[in-house]
């Protein structure tokens, strides 16, 4: 059976039937993640062996008859900032490189109720930060379109092993497009979902007001799924919510779509912004008027102030969050120090890569005495703008709809030593974690070179499901390759 | 450049990280652009509007009620350097808090 | 004096809760090391921080008992900088809006001056660091425990309206018993959960101005807040005095050598770079939440005192001591209930219950008030004499006896049938012809000797004042 040509439901409905064992399941990915894992480099640990033992556990439930949730037994990556007891979690950062959590996060416990396998940790931008995957202190991924170009970033890794299917789910976070801009850039599903209904508790912090975690994979019903599976209210997480009734959007239909009002955003085209990646826009607004939606241009005129915004409040709260990545209780020990002052800046200096110090620098000038109030407090100001703005525009139009990124995938190398331009490409997805918006980043099609690109849809808070179902109906008359396992197959 | 550089040596001080002339000398550049861009929000007039900390939350708060605490060597399993159940630090040398 | 000290106080203190501020693990003092902790306290990357409702209540607690202003709208702040024993280097504070500010205390010997409270707020205690060979500066290393770190905490801070070390002595006792008197805080300075620096500055008589202020830490008890405060009161006056300047700076307290020395460190300010807590939402505090809190506050140590005096009829003395003991006071009340001769009930309280309490090491908390009152009814009743009171008390305090129960199972019950005292006391006197004749020749010691012999007999049951009486009435018809 070629299981990488199923989706991850499909797969269980198999596994339902008894037409499969979860062992049987767990090798077949296994090995193909070996066969891959040379090019690709998704992945930083894989735990083969942990993975055998939750699939041996569900076939042993299956033929005892007990009936189990619809993924049971399909293997999972989780990037590697999600903490996994007794597992290795590193952040992609040499200074966590030993580290070993001695607890688990929320969604890998939810994870683990439902028998899932996690195959693996992926790899990533140095604690998220990064758009390329290329900040990883251990090495980069690549990809499986083009192993010349990036998976995009942060969660570079569980995109890529998406996108090859060395599994069928992946689980990334999102701070300000780290599930959506390497879904996009590996042609697969990702949802960043409302701030709060997925549990941070676990997620190791980046920037505390705009992690979320969200679902990364080849179908927009896996993804759902998926989603569904892991957000929920968690009271060891305080910012985390209860959702409001039921919240399950009925099946998009012909008839539905013509009452749905799409927003195009104006400030998503033009300078900086690709020609294929506009008319890939482009097509999809006709999309969806061809259906008969209503479909308008809308204005986000403080989307240039957004970027500024976002980078201050998130290299601030960075700084506060990794200043106890000292090397006390756990973490990098350098060599020899004299003292403990010593210590904590030796070991601060070898074990963070660059753009952690550049961004450790930035949000610790933003926060300090006599900055606070011109960088900080007024990025939390603008905040607030954005966010009237933003609740002005969704009270007119249904979802929002713009370009992932600004670019097709970039090659490995290309922005490394620019950072400036590296933050610029996260200009499409800042806003809606900046204002707490559900945002999905579906294939949009590829370029003339074959490399996907990929369109965001954004909705108000708590509307995953129809952001999913919005995804299902594009995807089903589109019927875009979400698998790059061919091109993969051939080289690898 | 000159006074980007001795804030960079002063941020580098605050957030305890060691950095080489290199190291400065290319932060001091970088933030130099960086900050151009963050100026962006200057710009703007943001006066009478309160800053958002937190986009919407549920006001929760916990019962006082014990629960398990991690076993002790879970505690230290990561712990570099210790004595008997205790972390061991370097001598403090400063009082600086 | 040429000037007058501007004192202010900073004082944390632990609240009394099961469970730590943001986590469950247990706020106990005196475990084993580094065994309540869980990845929270830790801090553990992707940890996340709750706040403990209970801490929440007796911040609110401790501002209204404080006169504060509540703000229903407070919120978390961080409070970032590196030391050993921060886990996560920043502290989870309050900021620029604190949960209580703009409040008062008026302690009663500093009468007519009610002393300014200008905020409390909550934050979370950092670990334990324990230097090994001597003091930080000399240690070769040190130890963390992190059991402390994250134990709920309250910070008090008074407005500079302190004039003298014996006020700041004054404040410091009435806010412990504040906080007594509300459970917010066990106040133990031996075991850290009440700490307190001193802010002081000397300000020229008849001036507005003040001088440069001088931060004293380490200070280890009330006395030592008093004695230091006298000292750098004293120690400022000398160099203004030649001219001088007051250093802007912290000094410690050398108890040993009684006086503050400075700690010549870096000079360079802190910058805390304090910013709203991204993982705590911020408070929204209900009004009806808070007059609940506000009205289960305990009377104040002041309205206690007149209490006891005016209710009570206890002199002003007696209900100082009372109300500065809370276990005391507490079984007072509870006595007070059932027994009205309030002087004896104080006087047996200060004596018998307190050494009861001292030397069977019982807090007088657990101790059943009920065992006093009926010792002591029984005592009125003329059942039993004061001696086989005290007895009769401390078992039934100590085993948890009835005392009537007691008096009669033991046979302690008091002979006060004159008739078979009378035939004890005729066989004494046949017995003692020599004692008798002494007796008569009006030595008393003679008499004395006599009413032990009786007391012996009866073996302390009967009562010392009839006997006399019967002897006397005995022995004079012989005289005739």
């Amino acid at each position: 059976m070629e299981l990488d040509r199923m989706s991850a439901l499909e797969i269980g409905e198999r596994l339902g039937k008894r037409e499969i064992s979860a062992e049987e399941v767990v090798n077949y990915f296994w090995e193909r993640t070996q066969k891959l894992e040379p090019e690709l480099k998704s992945f930083l640990t894989t735990c083969p062996e942990e993975a055998t033992g939750v699939a041996r556990q569900v076939d042993e439930l299956r033929r005892r008859g007990e009936r189990l949730p619809p993924l049971a037994g399909i293997p999972v990556a989780v990037k590697d900032n999600l903490s996994t007891r007794g597992i290795h979690t590193t952040c992609g950062s040499r200074f966590l490189e030993n580290y070993i959590p001695p607890y688990d996060a929320a969604v890998i416990q939810k994870l683990k109720e439902n028998y899932l396998p996690v195959l693996g940790k992926t790899n990533m931008d140095e604690f998220g930060m990064g758009s390329s995957t290329e900040n990883s202190a251990f090495y980069p991924t690549t990809n499986p379109w083009d192993f010349s170009k990036v998976p995009g970033g942060s969660s570079g890794g569980s995109a890529a092993a998406v996108a090859a299917r060395q599994v069928p789910l992946a689980l990334g976070t999102d701070t300000g497009g780290s599930v959506r801009q390497p879904a996009a850039f590996c042609g697969v599903f990702g949802l960043r979902p409302t701030y709060g209904r997925v549990s941070r508790y676990g997620l190791i912090a980046f920037a505390s007001s705009l992690d979320q975690v969200g679902p990364i994979t080849g179908t927009p019903e896996d993804g759902e799924a998926l989603f569904d599976l892991i957000a929920g209210y968690d009271e060891r997480d305080a910012t985390s919510l209860d959702a409001p009734g039921d919240i399950a959007e009925p099946e998009l239909d012909e008839q539905r779509v013509k009452e749905i009002k799409v927003g195009v955003i104006r400030e998503q085209e033009g300078n900086g912004f690709a020609p294929e990646v506009v008319e890939s826009v482009k097509e999809m607004a006709s999309f969806w008027e061809s259906y008969g939606a209503a479909v308008e241009e809308v204005s986000l005129p403080l989307t240039e102030y957004a970027l500024a915004a976002y980078y201050l409040i998130n290299a601030a709260e960075a700084s506060s969050n990794l200043g106890r990545y000292d090397g006390i209780q756990y973490g990098y020990r350098t060599g020899y120090a004299a003292d403990l002052q010593e210590l904590v800046f030796k070991n601060r200096e070898e074990g963070f890569g660059q753009e952690v110090k550049r961004r450790i620098v930035l949000g610790t000038y933003a926060l300090s005495s006599g900055y606070y109030d011109d960088y900080c407090l007024k990025a939390l100001k603008t905040r607030t703008l954005i966010l009237r703005d933003m609740q002005r525009v969704l009270q007119t139009y249904d979802f929002l709809l713009g370009p992932t990124t600004p670019t097709p995938p970039f090659g490995l190398g290309e922005k490394i030593e620019d950072p400036l331009q590296m933050y610029l490409s996260d200009v499409c997805t800042i806003t809606d974690p900046l204002v707490g918006n559900a945002a999905i980043s579906v294939p949009g099609g590829f370029t003339p070179e074959g490399m996907p690109l990929g369109l965001q849809m954004s909705a108000a808070p708590f509307r995953e499901s129809f952001l999913f179902k919005l995804a299902r109906f594009w995807q089903q008359r589109k019927k875009y390759l979400t698998c790059a396992s061919l091109q993969c197959g051939e080289k690898g | 450049m000159e006074e980007l550089y001795s804030l960079v040596d002063h941020l580098s001080n605050l957030s305890r990280i060691k950095l080489s002339s290199e190291e400065k000398d290319l932060i001091a550049g970088q933030l130099k652009d960086i900050l151009g861009a963050a100026q962006k929000v200057q710009e703007l007039d943001t006066g009478g509007v309160p800053p958002t900390t937190h986009v919407f939350y549920q006001w929760r708060t916990r019962e006082d009620v014990p629960a398990e605490s991690l076993p002790v060597e879970e505690v230290l399993r990561n712990v570099p350097e210790r004595e008997s159940s205790l972390v061991r630090v370097p001598r403090i040398k400063s009082l600086d808090e | 004096m040429n000037y007058r000290p501007v004192i202010g106080l900073e004082i944390h203190v632990e609240l009394k809760t099961e469970t730590k501020m943001f986590c469950s693990c247990s706020a106990a003092f005196g475990e084993e090391p580094n065994s309540s902790c869980c990845p929270v306290c830790l801090g553990l990357p992707g940890s996340l921080p709750v706040i403990n409702r209970k801490a929440l209540e007796l911040g609110v607690k401790a501002a209204r008992a404080l006169n504060c202003t509540v703000e229903a709208n407070s919120r978390f702040d961080r409070k970032n900088y590196f030391y050993p024993d921060l886990p996560k280097a920043y502290q989870i504070s309050q900021y620029d809006i604190p949960l209580g500010h703009s409040g008062y205390l008026e302690v009663e010997p500093l009468t007519g001056k009610p002393i300014g409270i200008q905020r409390c707020h909550l934050e979370e205690e950092a670990g334990k660091l324990l230097h090994h060979g001597g003091s930080l500066l000399e240690a070769e290393y040190s130890l963390v425990d992190y059991n402390r770190a994250g134990i709920p905490l309250l910070e008090i801070v008074t407005a500079p309206d302190l004039i003298s070390g014996d006020e700041a002595y004054c404040f410091l006792n009435e806010l412990r018993l504040l906080l007594l008197y509300n459970r917010i805080s066990d106040c133990r300075m031996e075991e850290g959960s009440l700490r307190c620096d001193a802010n002081i500055s000397l300000s020229p008589v008849n001036s507005n101005s003040w001088g440069n202020k001088v931060e004293i830490k380490n200070l280890n008890s009330f006395k030592a807040v008093k004695a230091a405060l006298e000292f750098e009161a004293a120690r400022q006056e000398e160099v203004l005095s030649r001219r001088g300047e007051v250093l802007q700076e912290t000094r410690h307290w050398d108890e040993n050598q009684r006086k503050t020395f400075s700690l010549r460190g870096k000079e360079e300010a802190a910058d805390y770079r304090y910013f709203p807590e991204p993982d705590v939402p911020p408070l929204q505090l209900d009004g009806i939440w808070i007059q609940k809190v506000e009205d289960s506050l305990a009377e104040t140590p002041a309205e206690r005192r007149r209490r006891y005096r005016e209710q009570y009829g206890l002199k002003e003395g007696e209900a100082d001591l009372l109300v500065a003991h809370p276990s005391l006071a507490d079984f007072f009340d509870r006595a007070a209930i059932k027994y009205k001769g309030y002087r004896q009930l104080f006087n047996w309280i200060s004596g018998e219950i307190t050494r009861i309490a001292r030397q069977k090491n019982i807090s007088p908390e657990v101790l059943d008030s009920g065992a006093l009152v009926e010792t002591l009814q029984l005592m009125d009743e003329g059942s039993i004499n004061r001696g086989t009171a005290r007895k009769v008390l401390e078992e039934a305090l100590v085993e948890g006896k009835n005392p009537a129960e007691l008096a009669l199972d033991k046979g302690m019950e008091q002979i006060t049938d004159t008739g078979a005292l009378g035939e004890l006391v005729d066989e004494v006197l046949r017995d003692n012809p020599r004692a008798v004749g002494d007796y008569l020749e009006g030595k008393k010691k003679a008499g004395n000797f006599l009413l032990g012999q009786v007391m012996s007999r009866t073996r302390g049951k009967a009562d010392p004042s009839v006997v006399k009486e019967i002897l006397e009435e005995q022995v004079h018809p012989r005289k005739r």
